[in-house]
């Protein structure tokens, strides 16, 4: 059987409006839900600076 | 105080574009939808329902099944309101705005979604009204718990004039809630969405139907017509049958 991927968890914060809003759209262009958007960037942050 | 919750069974098709066909023949308002035709919502006489592209789509869903949600004025305002009636709630964002779910008696989830949305951003239209439509959306919950499974939807103002009839309670909220159908019967369909983690729980799984306020062989001839092919079943529970571009077989009855 395939592994169960993990469990998410709600994680709540305070962003501009604007930005927020740059994100929705951004995941309708990729065709993406908002959440996997979010964490592809929060991903994505974290890796660049653990290569720095 | 209960907010106004309005059906939306949202059909995860592989046939997309022809479903969205189908509904619009049919005889239902297309209020909103998806320039690519992987996405539309329809308007009843009474109660919503969606079309979903199958593969288009993140939550792991199967082709060919039905997800119960229903809509209503605010997510959140809703999410606080079946708390405090003892219900498990969770609300995210989504692009199209606060995307809820509210675990059903048995844990199976149904969503909840806004009755609109603002941002139309990225393909999505809004549909003026050309005509009235003339069937009422059901959602038909096949349940071997019959009575409790109806008592249940009280929490979203769904009740029945009667809970006696031992085959079907048809549960409404109002003049444009739609019809829940509780019918009896045993579960044996696997879920349209697997439960993947705390977030989604299988999904409450329904099946389309229709009410009409027409006699029935009006809508027959209506619907021949327009180059459906139905059938007329004039025993027992008189009813119209045909068949949607998924293979899945609908029912439409008389209005009570």
């Amino acid at each position: 059987m395939p592994d169960k991927p993990p469990a998410k968890v709600q994680f709540n914060v305070y962003l501009p409006p604007d930005l927020v809003k740059a994100f929705k759209h951004r995941a309708i262009d990729e065709g993406r839900s908002l959440s996997a958007v979010v964490q592809s960037a929060l991903t994505d942050y974290l890796s660049r600076k653990e290569s720095q | 105080m209960i907010l106004p919750y309005v059906i939306w069974p949202l059909r995860f098709s592989p046939n997309a574009p022809a479903m969205i066909d189908f509904y619009t023949r049919l005889g239902l308002h297309k209020s909103f939808s998806h320039d690519n035709g992987t996405f539309a919502t329809f308007l009843g006489r009474s109660g919503t329902l969606g079309v979903h592209d199958a593969l288009n789509t993140e939550s792991g869903v199967v082709p060919q099944h039905t997800a119960l949600n229903f809509a209503t004025t605010d997510v959140v305002l809703a999410a606080e309101e079946l708390t405090e009636l003892g219900h498990h709630v969770k609300v995210w964002d989504e692009t199209y705005g606060k995307q809820g779910v509210v675990a059903s008696r048995d844990g199976r989830v149904i969503g909840l979604n806004g009755d609109s949305q603002e941002d139309l951003y990225g393909g999505y239209r809004t549909h003026p009204e050309e005509e009235a439509p003339s069937l009422d959306v059901v959602a038909v919950c096949v349940t071997s718990e019959m009575k409790a499974e109806a008592a249940w939807f009280a929490s979203f103002g769904f009740v029945a004039s009667s809970y006696d009839d031992s085959w079907w309670i048809g549960l409404r909220a109002g003049e444009r809630s739609g019809v829940i159908g509780i019918h009896a019967g045993e579960v044996d369909s696997p879920s349209a969405r697997e439960a993947d983690d705390d977030l989604f729980g299988p999904a409450y799984e329904v099946r389309i139907g229709f009410e009409t306020h027409e006699p029935l062989e009006v809508l027959d001839a209506r619907l021949r017509d327009a180059g459906f092919e139905t059938t007329l079943v004039t025993e027992d529970a008189p009813h119209i049958e045909l068949t949607d571009p998924d293979g899945e077989r609908i029912e439409i009855h008389r209005a009570p």
